[in-house]
């Protein structure tokens, strides 16, 4: 149809009407404003599809960035000053690895990723991540796992880690004093980190569900609204673990405005390009935008401005849409030369526009994650967008800085070593003073106390409320539980039968009633609440929803309905382990996170518990995430009927290499009531850092009363004699049995 | 884990020590049952609530003997309450055996576990517990089978518990079946 229409219009009517169109989109766009060209263009699409033409899908934006530069702010800091602290940074972090490696060969450690998101981070650093304070709890940020050495750097210019610290990079072991590990890992730092983010994928999306979580308990009048921002910082490799956007779609339906995605777009990953053929911004960007998000990309420093400015015809806007990820790695490796020849060679007019440039100066044309007052718009935007999550996708390159030693090549993620010319190139690149003599020994820099450099970076973290990564360690004990709770449990049921599920559900009920630990308990279900017996729940308790219910539930009439509520204390969390297990984290962080003792019950199908998602298990010890997680249904000749993927005989041994996972496999009441309470006690009364699995059973039959004999409550619970480890350099306590 | 039940009897032809955990519990007793009844065996069960527990502490208190040889041994807390008990031990699980396994060596006694190693079956608890053998005729040919072993019974009553249990010998094994 439309070929034929095509056909009766001639070249010249073409050209015309397309002119004609123009010229009425430019009056609109000057006169009406842009609400008013939003407005047309929506009633044209409607118009269009109404005539029964169907345009084709695309949620892309062209490959620029999406702040324009006459919306950026102005930079609210000594750009100067910020330069010189993160090149003393990148130097400090870098000599840490090389270090590290000279004291014994092998030991790892990456450069790369931290020299491409330096200046992400000390943007944040200098003006965004909010410590604690009063009752302000602090932004949440999930940092890159193997960018920590530069995290480790800012702390020491900061003064929080020692010249010693800085050498025991990687040395935990054999070295005096405090070691350094490897990366975030609070098991070791528990003063420090809060996040094991390095099980690539885990971090985003225990980010998203911390995000919720911080809602939740605002919504339940658990901790103030302060809004505190969750920031998680991954890389654009990492997002192919299905866990890294397996959940994005919850946190737009959540509206949570309180989170930001800042994913380093080096397009690397250990092996080669992460879309050699592709590109992987337009790529996120599609998928972020068709799950509801923010998407704030900055692909282009300040040094394109101009350039871009001058492209009225769109021609260098198109050869940037055009180029591959695998090409632009190529302009990276080969210099200025190469860059003219295939980047701007490939049109006449784009090879003119550059023509008074020399090729060092194309090949210095910095990237949009490399430039502060880019990063800083973002992140400014970011903090003030509403109604939905954020994501920036910051193009950057892989080993910034490194020179011939890695810069975006491909063996850089690897590159621990550095010989004497090219510690020289970086410390002069970066304009460390450290003297050829002392360059070979690769010295830890650290400017005068005094000097404009310390000051500003102790005067940029004071308006910011003071220092981070910061761990809370202990929190302020619960009450002891009334005894009188599990009374009928000890006493057992007589001739009546009954199930340990369902005992599990009446302890529930009756702690979600206690005057004291009620508003505490957070009951996490993933859609399995009817197999379990706790759709009572429903009612007693409510389903949390951020929007509260919008619709009347098909079953109102009846006593137990399906109710959703803003102030809901179950969290309905639908068919996914990995994102129920994520809120399990964030409630059994809470401690920690916001000094709110939550105690959650993540209530599941045993076999696809530690079986499906052991590594969030795993994160949840390191993290010292406390609560029980409660294998339901379990036992592979006690749950009838399912088969071969369901009778779970596995979990118990699974649980096995947790060291801080206490594992029970109760058979009567009483012992589950021993279990439960005693397990509050240790970890709400005594913050031990254990936490709990418990398999419950839906095979019914009499509960018999606990027997009288001396020592049976304590052979239920423990086969120990009572003694609290204590680990070097701080008190983490964890009875050892 | 704790004494659930001990036994009462004056002069039984042996002893066993049933360990039961979970819903299997209820067939370790079922097993107690017959073993009293009908073999004359004295039966103690004990609920083991946590492998995991009892293991770790076994390890910890054997490395502490180990590091200090100075100081009298410590007995781990299974082989503690276990020391004064008597006759053939069995362990009973609706989990693999690796999971009873890893106490044994504090059990004093050879420990013969009884679990649900294998791919498993779609059925109902009844079906699922004879093909996985950890039913209450199983447990009580176990207990039986070490009896003997003990030669505190004769094979002839193995045999015929076997037939009377309509235990079928040439079942496929759950482990690879």
């Amino acid at each position: 149809m439309s070929d034929e229409k095509n056909q009766t219009y001639s070249n010249e009517e073409v050209d015309l009407e397309t002119k004609e169109w123009l010229e009425s989109l430019d009056y609109v766009i000057e006169h009406g404003g842009p609400d008013r060209v939003k407005e047309l263009l929506s009633e044209l699409q409607q118009r269009v599809y109404s005539a029964g033409i169907r345009m084709p899908f695309t949620a892309n934006t062209p490959y620029i960035n999406s702040i324009p530069v006459e919306n950026q702010p102005a930079y609210p800091g000594s750009r100067e000053i910020e330069r010189r602290i993160k090149s003393i940074i990148r130097w400090n972090a870098m000599a840490m690895v090389v270090r590290a490696n000279r004291v014994e060969n092998g030991i790892g450690g990456h450069i790369s990723t931290y020299a491409s998101a330096a200046t992400l981070y000390e943007v944040g650093f200098n003006h965004f991540f909010r410590a604690p304070k009063d009752d302000f709890n602090g932004d949440i940020i999930y940092f890159q796992g193997h960018a920590s050495p530069g995290i480790y750097a800012r702390s020491f210019l900061e003064g929080r880690l020692s010249i010693q610290d800085l050498k025991n990079f990687r040395h935990e072991v054999h070295t005096s004093g405090r070691g350094l590990p490897s990366y975030p890992h609070p098991w070791l730092m528990p003063d420090y980190w809060q996040f094991a983010t390095v099980s690539m994928g885990l971090g985003p999306i225990m980010a998203i569900y911390n995000a919720r979580f911080n809602r939740y308990l605002e919504d339940r009048g658990l901790k103030p609204v302060n809004d505190e921002k969750v920031w998680a910082f991954l890389g654009d490799g990492e997002t192919d673990e299905p866990e890294a956007l397996g959940a994005i779609s919850l946190a737009a339906r959540a509206n949570l405005d309180n989170l930001i995605f800042v994913i380093n777009c080096n397009l690397q990953r250990l092996d080669g390009p992460v879309r050699g053929n592709g590109k992987i911004i337009q790529e996120l960007e599609k998928v972020f935008r068709g799950a509801g998000w923010n998407v704030i990309k900055v692909v282009w420093g300040s040094d394109w401005d101009s350039l871009l400015a001058q492209d009225k015809d769109g021609l260098l806007v198109k050869r940037m849409g055009e180029v591959v990820d695998g090409e632009y790695q190529n302009y990276v490796v080969k210099g200025g030369a190469h860059l003219r020849k295939h980047f701007w060679g490939k049109y006449p007019q784009l090879l003119k526009m550059v023509e008074h440039m020399s090729d060092e100066q194309l090949a210095k044309l910095r990237l949009g994650g490399h430039d502060p007052e880019k990063v800083y718009a973002a992140f400014n935007a970011a903090v003030n967008h509403k109604g939905s999550p954020t994501v920036i996708l910051a193009r950057t390159v892989k080993g910034y800085g490194l020179g011939e030693a890695g810069e975006g090549k491909n063996i850089t993620h690897q590159q621990k070593k550095l010989n004497e010319e090219e510690l020289r190139h970086f410390r002069s690149r970066f304009g460390i003073p450290i003297s050829d003599e002392d360059i070979d020994t690769v010295p830890f820099y650290k400017p005068d106390k005094d000097s404009p450099e310390m000051k500003y970076l102790h005067e940029q973290r004071k308006k910011l409320f003071g220092y981070v990564p910061s761990r809370r360690m202990k929190s302020d004990p619960i009450k002891k539980l009334d005894e009188k709770i599990f009374d009928e449990f000890y006493a057992g049921t007589e001739d009546r039968e009954v199930a340990t599920t369902m005992v599990f559900v009446r302890i529930l009920a009756k702690l979600l009633r206690d005057k004291e630990i009620g508003k505490l308990i957070v009951p996490i279900v993933p859609d399995e609440a009817r197999t379990f017996g706790m759709e009572a729940l429903f009612r007693q308790v409510g389903i949390y929803s951020n929007v509260g219910q919008l619709y009347e539930p098909v079953d109102r009439e009846s006593l137990l309905y399906y109710k959703e509520a803003k102030n809901g204390q179950i969290l309905e969390e639908g068919i996914t382990e990995s994102g129920s297990m994520s809120s399990y984290i964030a409630a059994g962080t809470a401690y920690s996170t916001h000094n709110v003792n939550t105690i959650p019950f993540y209530v599941f199908y045993s076999m696809f518990g530690l079986q499906r998602i052991g590594d969030l298990v795993w994160a949840a010890g390191d993290m010292q995430a406390r609560g029980f997680l409660l294998g339901g249904t379990a036992g592979r000749t006690t749950l009838a009927g399912e088969g071969l993927q369901h009778q779970d005989g596995n979990s118990h041994l699974l649980a096995y290499p947790y060291p801080n996972l206490k594992a029970y496999d109760p058979a009567f009441a009483y012992e589950l009531a021993v279990i439960i309470q005693d397990g509050i006690k240790r970890m709400y009364i005594d913050q031990e850092s254990i936490f709990y699995y418990i398999t419950v059973m839906n095979e019914s039959y009499a509960q018999p009363a606990m027997p009288k004999t001396k020592g049976t409550k304590e052979g239920i619970i423990r086969a120990c004699i009572n003694s609290v480890h204590q680990r070097k350099n701080h008190q983490r306590d964890m009875r050892n049995c | 884990m704790y004494k659930f039940s001990a036994s009462k009897k004056k002069s039984p032809k042996g002893h066993a020590q049933l360990l039961g955990s979970g819903s299997i519990l209820n067939k370790v007793l079922a097993a107690r049952d017959i073993l009293e009844k009908d073999y004359n065996i004295a039966v103690d069960v004990w609920s083991v609530t946590s492998y995991k527990e009892l293991h770790y502490e076994g390890i910890k208190v054997e490395r502490e003997n180990m590091l200090n040889p100075g100081k009298q041994i410590k007995l781990p807390y299974a082989a503690e309450v276990l020391k004064d008990a008597k006759g053939v031990f069995i362990a009973a699980s609706d989990y693999v055996r690796a999971i009873p396994e890893s106490i044994a060596r504090w059990v004093p006694g050879e420990l013969f576990t009884l679990g649900t190693d294998g791919f498993g079956r779609s059925d109902g608890r009844r079906h699922l517990r004879e093909f996985f053998e950890v039913d209450e005729r199983y447990i009580v040919l176990a207990a039986l089978h070490q009896l003997k072993k003990e030669g505190k019974i004769k094979a002839d009553v193995v045999k015929k518990a076997i037939k009377d249990m309509d235990i079928n010998p040439k079942k496929a094994d759950p482990i690879i079946s």
